[in-house]
């Protein structure tokens, strides 16, 4: 009957996140003009030096207008994978590498949403396969929970990966026309917030991936975007973009109805069972990141 | 708006109006105690009977001053089950009713966990089927009674002291009244009605300032009858939070005509 506990909630604007880079905007949203962005609690203007906006995949190198803040502070600008990223105070990490990013073969869109759940909670239910049945269940979730079996995971400290075989009810269709298509799909957390989703059709050999990335824009609010990869033979990019607009949307109505909706970073406040080894490992990762962080602040450079 | 004040059809959805995180305190830093989990002693109204029915399967969000619950019925029976699942913190009231072979449970919408009415876990579908350790994830419960029309719940005398208060873990949970406090066979409830003010202001709105005064130790176990000032008309309250409260107003059987007009003025000056 116990019911009390004593959580330890990460903010969603913890200053020790300042040491990492995070998205502030899409590369498309950002021109000649000011654009008001939030990180962390902090306001920032930013405004692109000319008109050349960057574009996509495998063209980090071609010439855009660079972008510079015009108020607020900052330790960096970068700017890949459709975003403009910034780093409050200087990162203990580089980006991941997004490998569909870069090959020529595929395409991509930015869809992008603004809630009030925070970051680690978005990132949390993007890394859960076990949630399909329930919150999914009226899309693309199969009708038998998936149990610790159901996937296989690796931890390496400063990233987890796990590997997750299922069968799709939606979003994609079997050369039929019927849905019901095999899925192998790997998806790999990097702290702060970038959680890559690769994913493989063996019925017809396609590939596809998806990127969940949260800008934790203040205690209150998080900015999520998913970068959705697809292969230029793929005629399907809308529909995959309509499909994961209403997936993400699903677990926005539910994590928005928590009373404090923060990530558990206390692994002993939350009950778990051996399905959840993905959410206890990403609850670590993130943990030893933050300490990282604050070893850095320690540390005068 | 007269039918809105008729303890009839399903319109109401329990205390969710006050927003996505409520009213409770959001304390800051990254080491706090879950908000919300004290539970004031004694017999509270919960909702109307005809509400938590209308609703079916998806379950009523009821807040007990900050303490919230997830009123739903199972079986045929309320269930008044911490609004809160201990996996992934959401909350229960975003669930809906399953059908196990052994009855009816609260299903989580999120994972699956699901609860009778006792607060026990009977599934986590991750880790198969009949296959919950004994104990585990289980969720607090009101004892609950329905009279008048009215589902009431307390936190039961032999209840696990936390469930109570996160304070006074220690300190005794008095043992009250066996049965919820009734307006009498010669009366009858209106629907309850939500006033976005303090539990404090709706009482010295509607019965002065003296019995106000006093309003604090008469709910210290439990919702007490109030009268309304120069009327024959009465009232039960329930403290959502720090800034909302739930009325039911109550009528004499034999002056519903006129009664019914009357709270409408009462609470229309109210809100």
């Amino acid at each position: 009957m116990d019911d009390r506990f004593e959580p330890v909630l990460l903010d969603n604007d913890d200053a020790r996140l300042r040491r990492a880079w995070h998205p502030v905007g899409r590369s498309v949203d950002i021109g000649r003009s000011p654009f008001a962005a939030l990180l962390n609690g902090d306001e920032l203007v930013l405004a692109r030096d000319g008109d050349v906006v960057r574009q996509g995949h495998g063209r980090e190198g071609e010439p855009a207008s660079p972008v510079r803040i015009l108020r607020g502070v900052a330790w960096g600008v970068q700017e890949i994978y459709g975003l403009v990223w910034v780093a409050q105070e200087e990162p203990i990490a580089e980006l991941p590498h997004l490998p569909e990013w870069f090959d020529p073969g595929y395409h991509s869109a930015v869809l992008t949403r603004t809630t009030t759940a925070a970051a680690g909670v978005l990132t949390d239910n993007f890394l859960d396969v076990t949630h399909f049945s329930y919150l999914h269940k009226q899309s693309f979730g199969r009708s038998r929970a998936v149990t610790d079996d159901g996937y296989s995971i690796i931890a390496k400290g400063d990233f987890v990966q796990l590997q997750h075989d299922t069968v799709l009810q939606e979003g994609r269709r079997k050369d039929n026309g019927e849905f019901g298509q095999r899925r192998i799909a790997t998806y790999t957390y990097w702290p702060a917030y970038t959680t890559h989703l690769q994913m493989y059709f063996p019925d017809d050999g396609d590939e596809a991936a998806a990127t969940l990335i949260c800008q934790p824009e203040s205690a209150t609010s998080t900015r999520a975007y998913v970068l959705v990869l697809v292969p230029v033979t793929d005629p399907g990019i809308d529909d995959q973009v309509a499909f994961s607009r209403h997936v993400l949307d699903e677990d926005l109505v539910l994590v928005e109805r928590m009373t404090d909706p923060r990530l558990c970073l206390s692994v002993r406040s939350e009950l778990h069972t051996r399905a959840d080894r993905a959410s206890i490992e990403m609850r670590r990762t993130l943990t030893d990141f933050l300490d990282a962080c604050t070893l850095a602040q320690a540390v005068p450079a | 708006m007269t039918d809105t004040l008729r303890s009839t059809g399903p319109t109401a959805s329990g205390d969710r109006a006050t927003g996505p995180r409520g009213d409770a305190p959001r304390t800051t830093g990254t080491a706090t105690v879950q908000p919300g989990l004290v539970t004031r002693p004694g017999w509270w109204p919960l909702a109307s009977l005809a509400d938590v029915s209308g609703a079916g399967r998806i379950p009523l969000s009821v807040s007990i001053d900050g303490s919230p619950w997830a009123v739903v019925l199972l079986d045929g029976e309320v269930a008044a089950l911490r609004d809160l699942c201990p996996h992934r913190r959401v909350p229960l009231s975003a669930g809906s009713v399953a059908d196990l072979p052994t009855g009816q449970v609260l299903e989580c919408g999120y994972h699956g966990w699901s609860y009778d009415r006792a607060g026990h876990c009977a599934a986590i579908p991750a880790i198969g089927e009949n296959r919950v350790p004994r104990g585990m994830g289980s969720v607090a419960a009101l004892e609950t009674a329905v009279a008048d029309g009215i589902v009431w719940g307390r936190v039961a005398p032999d209840a696990d002291a936390a469930v109570t208060s996160d304070a006074a873990a220690d300190a005794p949970v008095p043992t009250g009244s066996a049965a919820p406090p009734s307006p009498g066979a010669d009366a009858l409830f209106l629907r309850p009605q939500k006033v976005s003010l303090p539990w404090v202001e709706v009482v010295t709105e509607l019965s002065g300032l003296e019995v106000a005064a006093r309003a604090d130790g008469l709910l210290t176990e439990g919702s007490v009858e109030l009268p309304v000032t120069a009327s024959a008309l009465s009232y039960f309250v329930r403290p959502i939070d720090a800034v909302s409260t739930s009325v039911f107003p109550v009528v004499p059987a034999d002056a519903i005509e006129t009664g019914l007009p009357e709270w409408l003025g009462r609470l229309a000056a109210v809100s």
